[in-house]
C-alpha cells in the first residue's frame, strides 16, 4: 500500500477513535456543552458575536455545539475538528518540507486538544480556532508568495485572524515566518511582526470591555474568565512548533518510530490523567435527569452506588418519580437530607439538578429561582436553552404568560427547541389547554397558593404544607417522610406519618415499616400490639438486626443483604458527620 | 449627480413598497407598541418608532403645524432620525397628528388619528444613565452601567462587569445629573466604591469599624462636597406563590455623610443606632436638609410585613458639617399602613417624589408600589395616578429643570423593568409616560433579557477610563474612610 494511503488510513482511524471516545465513553459531556448555550438562528445574534476578538469562531463553535444534543453528531463534530487540526498541522509541515516519516508528530496537537476537551469547561472554540489557524497557515504557505505580498498578507491577516480566532490568531505570523521554506523575511522583520502582534492585543483592550489578561488568554476558549491556561498555551506552542521540526537528517524509521511512540504514550497518558470518571458520572446523571430517564438512572445506580451529593439527589429523584422512594431509599447510598435537597450553591450546575427536584415536587417558584440563578451563574455569560425552556415552563405554570412568551420567542429561534417553543406558544393561547396539560396542569394543581417565605432550613414544614395543599401530591409526602428519616428525626417522622392515610398507599413502604418497627421496639418488649401492618419479614429482620447489633456493632452481618440496605443500618451505623 | 442617484434609489425603493390602496376605515385607535398615543415628549428625543403587532406593513404619517409632515412605510414605523428632529424643532409646544395605516392579511386599514404633544419645556440633558441586569435573585451574570443618548438610540457602556469578572456594579449616582461628579459601587471579591470628581476616579473602602458595613444608597450634596449614604444589613428571602418572587429586607440600617476631600464619614447619633432603621438619604436642593426614610425595627423575617418607613428629615449645615438636633417626621407612612421609600426632591425644591408600597424597603418586587408626589410648600400629598400602573413603579429621578421625570416600571410584562419618561406642568400634573424609545421597540424589548435599574438623567456623556479603573479595582488598592461623630 502506498504511503499516502497509510496516512489517510491512520487519520481515519484516529478520527474513529475520537468519535468512539465521545460517543461511547463521554456522550453526556457533549450534551453538557450544549445545555450551557443557546444558539439563535438570527442575524442580530450573529452580529452580537463580532465586536469581540474570537467572536466569529465562537459563533461557529456555538453553531456546531447546538448539535451536541445528538451524541452521534456531537462525536462526529469533535472527531472532525480534531482531524481538521491534524490535517492543518501536517499540511503546514509539508509546506516547510517535512518528510513523510514525521507524520505521527502531526497528531500531537490533536491529542493535546482531545485531552484538553476532557475538561468540560474548555469550549469548542479553542480546538476550532487552532484548526482554522493551521489551515490559514497552510493556505498562506502552500504557494511561495513574493516577500512583499507575504508581508502585506501578514500585516492584514494578523489583526483579521486575531479578531476572528481570538489570541490564537496572533500566532499566524509566527507560524508563517517560521515555516517559510526559504525564510526571506529577516530577523528584524520577524521582530517587527512580533511587536505588531503584541500591539494588536494591547490595543484591543480599548475596543472591548475586557481586561488584558482575559483578552490574552482568549475570552471564548474557556468557560471561566479566570483560569490556569498552561495546558492551553502548551497545546498552542506545540501546534505552532511541530510543523517547524527539522528532522530531515534523522533516519525515517527513527522519526516514524519516535513519533508513533510519543503519540501512543501521550494518548495513554492523556486518557489516564484527564479522564475523570467521577466527573463524567455526574455529567451522565445530569444528562439523564434532563431527559427524565428515570429507569436508566436507577439501572446506573444499581451497577455503581452513587456517592456524590448530586448523583444521590438524581437517584432519589428517580426513585420518587418511579414511586419507589419510600420502598428503596436505603437500597442506595444516602448522605442525609442533602441527598434530597442539595444545599444551594451559587454555581451553574448544582442548582439545575436541585431545581428539577423542586419542579417535580410542585415548588414552582423555587424551581424557577434555582434555574434562573444557574443561568445567571454561567461564567461566560451565555444563556442556556435547557434553562430557558424550564423558565418558560415555570412562568407558564404560574400563569405569567408575558414572561413565558418572552422566553418562548427566544427558543423559537433555536434549531433544536423551535418546534417545542412554537407548540407551547400555541398552548398559551388556551388557558383550559394549560390546565389540562398532563405536566403543566398537574403542577398547577400542586403548587402552593398560600404565600410564605421559602426556607431551606425548614424543608419538612414546607413539604408538609405542599402535601396538605394537595393530598394527591404523594411525592411531597414521600420527600417529607424520607427527609425526616434521612435527618434521623424520628419524632417528626412519627408526627408526619399519619398524613399518609390520605395518600392511597396499598402497603406501608419498606423504609416506613423499618422506622415504625424501630420506634415501637424502643418502648415495647415485643412486636405484639403494633398499630401498623408491619410485614413478618420486616419483624424478623428487625429481630436479626437487633440481635447482631447488641452482640457487636461492627458485626459484618449488619451490612449484608437486606440488613445492609435497611433504615436501621443507615440510622444506627452511618458515620457521624462532625 | 449624487442627488440624481439618491432620487433614483428613492423612486426604486418606493416602487418596491405597496402604497395603501382599498383602505378600510377602522373606528378605533391602533394598538401600537409602545403605547405612544397621547404622550408628551421633549424636544430632541429620539424618534418614537413603534410597532403594530400582527401588522404585515405600516404606513404612518405624522403631521405637524405649518404643513410639516413625516412619512414612513415598512414592517414597523421607523422614522428618519434627522427628519424627525426637524419635525420636532418646528413643532415645539405643539401637537403632532399621527395617522396609522396597516396592512393585515392583505387588507389595508386606516385607524383613528392620534396625537403626540411636543413639550414647550425642553430637556436639558444629553441622556440617561442606568444599570442593566437580569432580574435575578442572588446571582448575577453579565451586567453593567450604561449611558443612553436620548436624541438617538446610541447606548454605551460606562463600566461592565466583564472588566472585573465576578463583580456586581450598582447604584450609579451623579450629582444633580452631572457627568463629572458621580459614584458607583462594585460588589464581589474586589468590592469597592468608585467616586469620580473632575475626571479623577478614587476607589474607596467604605467599611469602618464604627459603622454597620459598606456604604449603600447614596445621594450627593448639591455642593459636591458631601455624599449621604445609608449603610444597610440586608437580607433576602423568596416567596413560594406565583405573584411574588423576592423579598428584600433590612435587619439594621444607619445614615452617614461622606466627605470626599478628607475621606471622612460624618456620623450623627440621631441617624445611627439600633432603635430605628434609617435609609434612602436625599439632600434638599439647597443642601440644608437631609431627607430620609425611617422605620421602627421589627423581628425579621417573622414581621417583615410590619416594617413601614416614614419620611423624615434632619437639618444639615454644610459650613460646619453639623447635623440638626432633632429628626422631624414629614410623612407618616405607617399611619395609613404603607411604607415610604426612595424620596427624591425636585431640583427646584417644590416637590418630593417617593415610592409607596404596602410594606418594607424594597418596593421593586412589590406590585402594589406606586409613585407619590409631596408638595413641599403646601404639604399636599397624592398618588400620581396619571403615571402609575397596576404593576410596580419604583425608582425615579428628576431632570435638572424639574420638568421631566424618568422612572422604572414593570407594567410591560410584569418582570423586566423598563424606563418611562414623563413631564410635569407648573401645577404638578404629569403627562402620560412614554417608554424609552428604541429603533425597533417590539423586537428590542422582547429580546432584551435585562431589567433597567436606578435610572437618572445625565447632562453630558460620562467619561471613564474603564480599563484603568478595572486594574485599580482588581489590585485591591483602596482608600480607607475615617468615621467622625458630629
Amino acid at each position: 500500500m502506498k504511503a499516502r494511503y497509510w496516512k489517510i488510513l491512520v487519520s481515519i482511524l484516529f478520527g474513529i477513535a475520537v468519535f468512539l471516545f465521545w460517543n461511547r465513553l463521554c456522550p453526556y459531556a457533549l450534551s453538557y456543552q450544549e445545555q450551557y448555550q443557546m444558539f439563535l438562528t438570527d442575524r442580530r445574534y450573529f452580529l452580537n458575536f463580532l465586536p469581540v476578538p474570537g467572536g466569529f469562531t465562537d459563533y461557529i463553535a456555538e453553531f456546531l455545539t447546538q448539535f451536541f444534543v445528538s451524541f452521534w453528531i456531537g462525536a462526529f463534530i469533535m472527531a472532525s475538528i480534531l482531524l481538521l487540526l491534524q490535517v492543518g498541522v501536517w499540511k503546514t509541515a509539508r509546506c516547510y518540507g517535512a518528510p513523510g516519516s514525521m507524520y505521527p508528530f502531526s497528531f500531537l496537537p490533536s491529542l493535546f486538544c482531545w485531552a484538553m476537551m476532557m475538561d468540560e469547561n474548555v469550549m469548542l472554540a479553542f480546538p476550532l480556532s487552532l484548526a482554522l489557524l493551521m489551515l490559514c497557515c497552510w493556505f498562506s504557505l502552500c504557494r511561495q508568495l513574493p516577500r512583499l505580498i507575504m508581508a502585506v498578507l501578514l500585516l492584514i491577516g494578523t489583526p483579521f485572524l486575531f479578531w476572528t480566532l481570538g489570541p490564537l490568531g496572533l500566532f499566524y505570523p509566527v507560524v508563517v515566518i517560521l515555516c517559510r521554506k526559504k525564510c526571506t523575511l529577516n530577523t528584524w522583520i520577524s521582530l517587527l511582526f512580533a511587536i505588531y502582534s503584541v500591539n494588536i492585543l494591547v490595543c484591543s483592550q480599548y475596543l472591548v470591555n475586557y481586561s488584558l489578561p482575559h483578552l490574552a488568554n482568549g475570552i471564548t476558549y474557556y468557560r471561566f474568565p479566570e483560569y490556569n491556561a498552561t495546558f492551553q498555551w502548551t497545546t498552542t506552542l506545540l501546534t505552532v512548533f511541530i510543523p517547524c521540526l527539522r528532522m530531515e537528517k534523522t533516519p525515517a524509521w527513527i522519526a516514524t518510530g519516535s513519533g508513533t511512540l510519543i503519540t501512543f504514550v501521550i494518548t495513554i497518558a492523556g486518557l489516564l490523567v484527564c479522564y475523570d470518571a467521577g466527573k463524567y458520572d455526574l455529567l451522565e446523571y445530569d444528562g439523564l435527569v434532563r431527559g427524565h430517564q428515570w429507569n436508566k438512572i436507577l439501572q446506573k445506580a444499581q451497577k455503581k452506588q452513587p456517592s456524590q451529593p448530586m448523583s444521590v439527589c438524581a437517584v432519589n429523584l428517580a426513585l420518587a418519580m418511579k414511586n419507589q422512594l419510600s420502598d428503596n431509599l436505603f437500597e442506595f447510598f444516602q448522605n442525609g437530607a442533602e441527598g434530597l435537597f442539595p444545599a444551594f450553591q451559587r454555581d451553574f450546575t448544582t442548582p439545575v439538578m436541585t431545581g428539577e427536584v423542586y419542579y417535580q415536587l410542585g415548588f414552582i417558584n423555587t424551581a424557577q429561582r434555582y434555574v434562573f440563578e444557574a443561568q445567571e451563574a454561567i461564567p461566560n455569560y451565555k444563556k442556556s436553552s435547557r434553562l430557558t425552556r424550564r423558565l418558560a415552563e415555570t412562568n407558564l405554570i404560574n400563569g405569567q404568560y408575558d414572561v413565558a412568551k418572552k422566553y418562548l420567542h427566544r427558543l423559537q429561534k433555536t434549531t433544536m427547541y423551535g418546534k417545542w417553543a412554537t407548540e407551547t406558544l400555541q398552548l398559551i393561547q388556551d388557558e383550559n389547554a394549560v390546565n389540562q396539560h398532563p405536566i403543566y396542569g398537574r403542577l398547577r394543581k400542586l403548587r402552593l397558593t398560600e404565600d410564605f417565605l421559602f426556607s431551606d432550613q425548614e424543608h419538612d414544614q414546607m413539604l408538609g404544607l405542599l402535601f396538605t395543599h394537595n393530598p394527591e401530591n404523594r411525592m411531597a409526602l414521600e420527600y417529607l417522610l424520607c427527609y425526616t428519616l434521612l435527618e434521623g428525626e424520628l419524632e417528626k417522622f412519627q408526627a408526619y406519618y399519619p398524613l399518609g392515610k390520605e395518600a392511597g398507599y396499598d402497603h406501608i413502604p419498606r423504609a416506613y415499616q423499618e422506622a415504625l418497627v424501630y420506634l415501637w421496639t424502643q418502648s415495647h418488649p415485643s412486636f405484639q400490639g403494633m398499630p401498623w401492618s408491619i410485614s413478618k419479614q420486616t419483624q424478623q429482620e428487625m429481630s436479626a438486626f437487633a440481635k447482631m447489633y447488641i452482640q457487636d456493632k461492627q458485626h459484618p452481618g449488619l451490612s449484608e443483604g437486606r440488613l445492609g440496605s435497611s433504615f436501621w443500618h443507615y440510622y444506627l451505623l452511618r458515620p457521624v458527620v462532625p | 449627480m449624487k442627488k440624481i442617484y439618491t432620487l433614483l434609489l428613492g423612486i426604486l425603493f418606493t416602487a418596491c413598497q405597496h402604497a395603501p390602496h382599498d383602505v378600510q376605515q377602522v373606528n378605533e385607535l391602533p394598538s401600537i407598541y409602545p403605547d405612544y398615543i397621547g404622550v408628551t415628549i421633549p424636544m430632541g428625543i429620539a424618534p418614537l418608532n413603534f410597532n403594530l403587532p400582527h401588522a404585515d406593513e405600516l404606513h404612518v404619517t405624522i403631521k405637524g403645524a405649518n404643513g410639516t409632515m413625516l412619512t414612513t412605510q415598512g414592517k414597523w414605523a421607523e422614522f428618519d432620525i434627522r427628519k424627525w428632529h426637524q419635525l420636532l424643532d418646528k413643532n415645539q409646544g405643539k401637537e403632532l397628528k399621527v395617522s396609522v395605516c396597516s396592512r393585515e392579511n392583505g387588507q389595508w386599514r386606516q385607524y383613528q388619528e392620534f396625537s403626540i404633544y411636543v413639550s414647550a419645556s425642553k430637556l436639558d440633558e444629553y441622556g440617561l444613565t442606568y444599570r442593566r441586569i437580569a432580574p435575578g435573585y442572588e446571582v448575577y451574570g453579565k451586567m453593567g452601567l450604561y449611558q443612553r443618548d436620548l436624541s438617538s438610540f446610541q447606548e454605551d457602556a460606562i463600566f461592565e462587569n466583564t472588566e472585573v469578572p465576578g463583580a456586581c456594579v450598582n447604584c450609579h449616582t451623579s450629582n444633580q445629573t452631572s457627568n463629572m461628579d458621580f459614584l458607583f459601587h462594585v460588589r464581589g471579591t474586589h468590592g469597592a466604591t468608585v467616586i469620580q470628581q473632575n475626571g479623577k476616579p478614587k476607589v474607596l473602602n467604605t467599611k469602618t469599624e464604627q459603622t454597620l458595613g459598606l456604604c449603600v444608597y447614596p445621594y450627593w450634596h448639591p455642593s459636591g462636597k458631601y455624599v449621604a449614604f445609608s449603610t444597610n444589613t440586608t437580607r433576602q428571602s423568596f416567596h413560594v406563590t406565583r405573584d411574588e418572587r423576592i423579598e428584600v429586607f433590612d435587619q439594621a440600617s444607619d445614615l452617614q455623610v461622606y466627605k470626599p476631600d478628607t475621606h471622612e464619614l460624618l456620623l450623627s447619633p440621631l441617624l445611627k443606632g439600633d432603635d430605628m432603621w434609617e435609609t434612602f438619604p436625599a439632600f434638599s436642593p439647597d443642601g440644608q436638609t437631609l431627607y430620609f426614610c425611617r422605620a421602627v425595627p421589627k423581628a425579621i423575617p417573622e414581621e417583615y410585613k410590619e416594617v413601614r418607613y416614614n419620611l423624615c428629615k434632619i437639618s444639615f449645615n454644610p459650613e460646619n458639617e453639623s447635623f440638626g438636633t432633632r429628626v422631624d417626621t414629614v410623612l407618616i407612612g405607617d399611619s395609613f399602613g404603607k411604607s415610604i421609600t426612595m424620596p427624591r426632591p425636585s431640583y427646584d425644591g417644590k416637590y418630593l417624589m417617593y415610592t409607596l408600597s404596602d410594606y418594607g424597603t424594597f418596593p421593586i418586587w412589590h406590585r402594589d408600589a406606586d409613585l407619590y408626589l409631596l408638595d413641599l410648600h403646601t404639604g399636599e400629598n397624592r398618588a400620581i395616578a396619571e403615571i402609575n400602573s397596576e404593576d410596580t413603579e419604583s425608582f425615579h429621578n428628576w431632570s435638572t429643570n424639574s420638568h421631566w421625570v424618568v422612572f422604572s416600571s414593570r407594567r410591560d410584562g410584569g418582570l423586566y423593568t423598563r424606563l418611562y419618561l414623563t413631564s410635569m406642568d407648573e401645577q404638578g400634573h404629569f403627562t402620560k409616560p412614554f417608554l424609552l424609545p428604541q429603533k425597533n421597540p417590539l423586537q428590542y424589548y422582547d429580546e432584551l433579557m435585562d431589567s433597567y435599574n436606578v435610572p437618572d438623567f445625565v447632562k453630558a456623556p460620562v467619561q471613564l477610563d474603564a480599563n484603568g479603573l478595572a486594574r485599580t479595582i482588581s489590585s485591591d488598592k483602596r482608600i480607607d474612610l475615617k468615621a467622625v461623630v458630629k
